[in-house]
């Protein structure tokens, strides 16, 4: 059973096409890179299996499931902006997410917290953006949900900070369980996470595979692939 | 349940503070009131001036409560965390219903404490504006039991009234969400039909409810002197109408809104 499989998938926004026609199928227990330029779709892809947008037409179906409330508590999802209550202390986000689902590990989450060195009792509405991205690595690792999705997580944030999140990505991702889906178009700094990558341009997608196979078979990094494919 | 209880909690960290600045500004404005009220009272239209102005913070309620529903939802939208919200394994209901409940509570606090003022005030008036004076002869004649039992029926249909008004809100933002770049206008524009559609048809909705057991309001006629019983029809079509309305406004969440 895939974690993600997608037949078909299209969205429409009014007049703009956000998705044109996706046929992805993702194995469980991989990290996957959805790599694509500003508006290729993946924002909206992510969207759709975590439940916040219907596809205007195809069929989505998450972990063997349609999507729906039931499948949104087996999946962590990471948006690309920041979507926190500011007034809320760390430890009551944290506290929070822990009473909305039921695999959020609070010793974890709090080793998380101490590990991203953030102060726990600091209001969310002081923390910077590299501090705010790492609280969304902190809600979303700390959750043994089969299903990680991550937009942009890199987007914005101080290079310190990056580093720090792609380790605890590499370090947290329990392998074999775990299936996470990172979307970026900063392909450099997170190329060597990647197990599968699935390339999108312009709602379509245009290339996919092993990510050892593709460079290989190209001779080239993912990066290079991404400035030639997108 | 857990869950549900969770965003209940949530609804209200985030709005206490609103509500307690508005306690502050209620209780102020009637101990205002009550201080000025026994010289006020004998004035040349004093009673009426007090009488007035005892209804000031109801007024300001009646208008919060068209209001709280749109700006609840739209905090989300504004400050972006709808995307966060509507991740969480809860129904569209579920969400709405927490909001409205606390949303409910927070206005009949203010309400209730509103209501402590104008006793107050009235209390420290030496003249009362006859309406006044009527309500509370009229009140009087009612057993100890009829009045506890009329208290709970009106403030169960006053709850249920700003409940309905609270989901018309509601339901307005989230069909003005589908299409997000005119959102405000479509918002209105449903609010407008909604409440034209429940004026129209709310005697309709009335008399076909009349068929049903409906609470009753205790009164005595003064002239002449007879007990009645006045059936409260809004209060199933109220009932239906917002569970209807954060129905329908919940699925949508959960399918059509681009968070």
């Amino acid at each position: 059973m895939p974690a993600i499989q997608l037949t078909g998938i299209h969205k429409r926004y009014f007049r703009s096409h956000a998705l044109r026609g996706i046929d992805v199928s993702i194995d469980k227990g991989k990290i996957v890179g959805l790599l694509g330029p500003n508006g290729a779709g993946k924002s909206t892809l992510l969207k759709i299996c975590a439940g916040l947008v219907s596809p205007t037409s195809g069929k989505a179906q998450v972990l063997g499931q349609d999507i729906s409330t039931a499948t949104k508590g087996m999946t962590a999802y990471i948006p690309d902006i920041d979507t926190f209550y500011s007034w809320m202390t760390v430890r009551q986000a944290i506290a929070f997410e822990n009473s909305m689902f039921e695999d959020l590990v609070l010793t974890d989450a709090m080793d998380l917290v101490r590990e991203l060195r953030l102060d726990p009792d600091n209001k969310i509405s002081s923390l910077s953006r590299g501090q705010r991205g790492r609280l969304k690595l902190v809600l979303a690792m700390s959750r043994h949900a089969e299903l990680v999705l991550m937009d942009e997580p890199l987007s914005g944030i101080d290079p310190p900070s990056r580093t720090a999140i792609l380790e605890t990505i590499a370090d947290r991702y329990r392998a074999g369980e775990q299936t996470i889906i990172i979307s970026t178009h900063e392909v450099l700094e997170s190329e060597k996470l990647f197990e599968d990558v699935i390339f999108l341009s312009e709602g379509r997608t245009v290339l996919s595979g092993e990510a050892d196979r593709l460079r290989a078979e190209r001779g080239k990094s993912l990066n290079e692939i991404f400035r030639e494919v997108c | 349940m857990k869950r549900w209880w969770s965003l209940v909690k949530k609804e209200w960290r985030s709005s206490w503070t609103v509500v307690l600045l508005a306690l502050v500004a209620v209780s102020g404005f009637d101990a205002w009131l009550a201080f000025k009220a026994p010289v006020w009272s004998v004035g040349i239209n004093g009673g009426l001036a007090i009488g007035l102005s005892v209804i000031l913070p109801f007024v300001g309620i009646a208008i919060a409560t068209y209001v709280i529903g749109y700006l609840t939802m739209r905090n989300e939208w504004r400050d972006r965390t709808s995307l966060r919200l509507l991740s969480y394994p809860a129904s569209g209901a579920a969400i709405i219903s927490a909001k409205l409940l606390v949303a409910v509570f927070a206005l009949a606090l203010i309400a209730v404490v509103a209501a402590a003022g104008t006793w107050l005030v009235t209390q420290r008036s030496l003249v009362l504006p006859p309406d006044i004076v009527q309500v509370t002869e009229d009140i009087l004649q009612l057993k100890p039991w009829e009045r506890t039992l009329d208290i709970m029926w009106l403030v169960a249909c006053l709850i249920l009234g700003a409940a309905f008004i609270i989901a018309v809100g509601v339901f307005s933002f989230v069909i003005g969400t589908i299409a997000p770049r005119v959102s405000g206008l479509i918002a209105v524009i449903v609010y407008g039909l909604v409440g034209y559609l429940t004026s129209a048809f709310a005697p309709h909705a009335m008399y076909v409810f009349s068929f049903v057991p409906n609470p009753g309001l205790i009164v005595y006629r003064t002239v002449p002197r007879v007990r009645e019983v006045i059936p409260l029809l809004p209060f199933w079509p109220a009932l239906i109408g917002t569970i209807v309305l954060v129905w329908v406004a919940g699925k949508i969440l959960e399918s059509e809104v681009d968070a």
